[in-house]
């Protein structure tokens, strides 16, 4: 087991769970005690399907029920759905709008990137092309931020009774649990039922684990990835932010089998982009931990390097 | 011809022991980079290779090895080509066509099956065959009453696996919908898109036509059929969306031209259409040079060509560079992109047949609907 001050401070974040679920290792391996609650939001209606999870613990869990709690809400509360739709439908041009910018600045960087002139030069003029990336996306994130905000501030979220009765009961259930699983699934329902119940301050001060989408929304930014899709590759988006639990890092679930490792212009681009944040493969079997900041346990864990190459990421460095 | 056949032959002809043991030593046909040789064994007068390839002489004549039962020819096929092929024997005035024993690989299709050469570089997509990990859509059937042909037409139905009824799902009809399953795997290729997330999960109506080549040439009974009847009854028994975007229909050959017929008298009602090697000929001026079956589809195209509208938003196109169509189908991308249609077209080394068709629709599909993939992380 491995030693740590406190549980409240404690994060892992864990890859796919498919093949070799880890979850029980880590649960082990971190000294978890006391009763478990998870959050499979992400499997939206097969939410709670949680069985196997369960066997593989073998220790009682909690599901939360935060997709079908979200469900109940918008079914009593019509006026919140549509706000919540109109929300969404803003979110998605967004997107959108943020995705033609971002083709293009991402196009100068691998364009510059094969230039044979003057390499300090050539390497002045990158380093602006990718700061002017890295400025869209905060500019990607700002907007983001207002939407949420404005949202929040039009339908006074927090006052709505049906709102406010599941967060409570929410809080209820927290106060007894020794640590919170988050499923991975769909990562922008996941994001947006967190939300909708103010679940990063209901979590906050508890251990959670989080696998692929699980771990990417303990982060302080939500990056979509895949380079094997059919239609070809896509650059990294932004989505949101996450929970903030697990601060500077990019988490990348399944990233041999999503990123096409071989093309270090790309992870070089996607690490100089996020950069300070760590962009930290996921694969299968892989996890690290945090407790308050102090990095306690990584295992098959990599990190992606300015220079585009995969190195181990080892506890205490 | 191939270095190792030349090898067996160096020496002069080779014992009959010798020539077993090389067949059994090798891949028939042997492609070595984008030189295929083609072996046939047996007694014959003369063989032929009969391949469907536009552009080349049909019949290819191999030349006997010496004073052996080989015979072979070598032809150059670009790198990525899959072609279907049978061999045209003559042997005591008779004259018969065979499938290359030599060779395991197969194609089936309603008028039997055909040899299949991978080319160079050629391999299966790994989507199109048996996973077991993939979860299985379940088929069920329905009757629907149609006025405008004036008969019932059974329709069967793929429903995805995790299917529930309180979904809304996106809907593709599929003419030819039995050959599809049959003979381009659409069952498999189905449940590994939605299970890989590289498609939503959908419904899928295969129909079938008792008279395909009059039925789907461009017949008003058949778009009536699908827009008016098929499409109003799958809404009011299934849980589909309701937006034209989420309605796609597709087929393949004259499939084709009744899907681009059905969504043109209709717009509106297919916002996607998916088109595999369209029998879209057409005549600028004068007669066209097809059989008669083509009759009416070529008075549908010269319309639409005159006057296209907008029968879909997006439409995915694809035809093999060995067609006969090619050029009708190259010719219709520029028409259908200068009406704001959105156009992705894909020509591959391959022919008209069930395999290419199989082999583009992760393509089509997911440009169509893209799946959640990018969104998902399990």
């Amino acid at each position: 087991m491995i030693s740590h001050p406190d549980r409240t401070g404690l994060i892992a974040l864990l890859g796919p769970q498919s093949q070799t679920a880890s979850v029980a290792m880590a649960v082990n391996a971190l000294g978890v005690d006391g009763s478990i609650g998870a959050i499979t939001a992400g499997w939206r209606d097969a939410e709670g399907d949680i069985g196997e999870l369960t066997e593989h613990l073998g220790v009682e869990v909690t599901d939360l029920a935060v997709y079908e709690r979200v469900e109940k809400i918008f079914a009593l509360d019509v006026s919140l759905f549509r706000a919540h739709r109109k929300r969404q439908d803003i979110l998605k041009q967004l997107q959108r709008l943020y995705r033609v910018r971002l083709r293009s600045g991402a196009d100068a960087c691998y364009r510059l990137m094969k230039r044979s002139e003057d390499a300090e030069l050539v390497r002045l003029q990158l380093r602006g092309a990718i700061s002017q990336l890295r400025a869209l996306d905060r500019f990607h994130s700002r907007q983001i931020a207002k939407v949420h905000s404005e949202f929040e501030k039009e339908v006074a979220l927090a006052e709505r009774p049906a709102v406010r009765e599941h967060r409570s009961e929410i809080a209820e259930q927290l106060s007894s649990l020794g640590a919170v699983l988050i499923a991975g699934g769909h990562v922008a329902v996941l994001a947006s039922r967190l939300r909708l119940l103010g679940m990063r301050e209901l979590l906050a001060g508890h251990a959670l684990i989080g696998w692929s989408a699980g771990a990417m929304i303990m982060t302080d930014q939500l990056v979509l990835f895949h380079d094997k899709a059919p239609q070809g590759r896509r650059e990294p988006e932004l989505l949101d932010v996450g929970l903030g639990r697990a601060s500077r890092i990019v988490a990348l679930p399944a990233a041999t089998q999503r990123l096409d490792l071989g093309q270090d212009d790309h992870l070089a681009l996607m690490a100089r982009r996020f950069a300070p944040a760590s962009c930290l493969a996921l694969d299968e079997s892989d996890w690290i931990a945090w407790s308050h900041d102090r990095l306690l346990a990584a295992r098959g864990v990599r990190r992606i390097k300015r220079n585009g190459v995969l190195a181990g990421v080892n506890a205490g460095a | 011809m191939h270095e190792s056949l030349r090898n067996l032959m160096r020496k002069g002809a080779p014992s009959p022991d010798k020539v077993e043991k090389f067949i059994a030593g090798h891949s028939f046909p042997m492609v070595a980079g984008t030189d295929v040789t083609f072996v046939y064994h047996g007694d014959a007068d003369e063989v032929f290779l009969r391949h469907w390839i536009f552009g080349l002489r049909t019949a290819q004549p191999l030349q006997r090895l010496a004073d052996t039962r080989l015979w072979a020819v070598t032809i150059e096929l670009p790198a990525e080509s899959r072609i279907e092929y049978k061999y045209e024997v003559i042997a005591g005035g008779n004259r018969r066509l065979e499938m290359d024993s030599l060779n395991p690989y197969l194609a089936r299709d309603p008028f039997g099956a055909n040899s299949v050469c991978r080319g160079y570089r050629y391999q299966r997509p790994e989507w199109t065959m048996p996973d077991t990990t993939s979860r299985q859509g379940q088929f069920t059937r329905m009757a629907v009453q149609s006025t405008s042909f004036g008969d019932t037409r059974e329709i069967d139905i793929y429903l995805p696996a995790r299917y529930r009824s309180s979904r809304r799902y996106p809907l593709l009809i599929v003419h030819d919908g039995h050959d599809y399953l049959q003979y381009s795997d659409l069952r498999i290729v189905l449940d590994n898109l939605i299970h890989r997330l590289e498609i939503p999960p959908m419904i899928v109506a295969l129909t079938t036509s008792p008279d395909r080549l009059k039925e789907y040439s461009g017949d008003e009974r058949h778009a009536n059929f699908i827009c008016k009847e098929l499409l109003p009854e799958l809404l009011r028994e299934l849980p589909i969306s309701d937006e034209p975007q989420s309605r796609a229909l597709m087929g393949a050959s004259f499939g084709a031209v009744a899907t681009l017929h059905a969504a043109w008298r209709n717009p509106g009602c297919f916002d996607r259409l998916l088109l595999q090697s369209g029998s879209f000929a057409f005549s600028d001026i004068g007669d066209h040079d097809r059989s008669a079956a083509f009759d009416p589809v070529v008075r549908f195209v010269n319309k639409f060509r005159d006057d296209p509208g907008q029968p879909a938003q997006k439409i995915y196109m694809s035809c093999g560079v060995y067609e006969s169509l090619i050029y009708e189908n190259r010719s219709m991308v520029p028409l259908l992109q200068a009406h704001e249609m959105q156009v992705r077209y894909e020509e591959v080394r391959d022919a008209h047949n069930w395999e290419n068709w199989r082999d583009r629709m992760r393509m089509g599909l997911s440009w169509l609907f893209p799946g959640p993939l990018w969104m998902v992380y399990e």
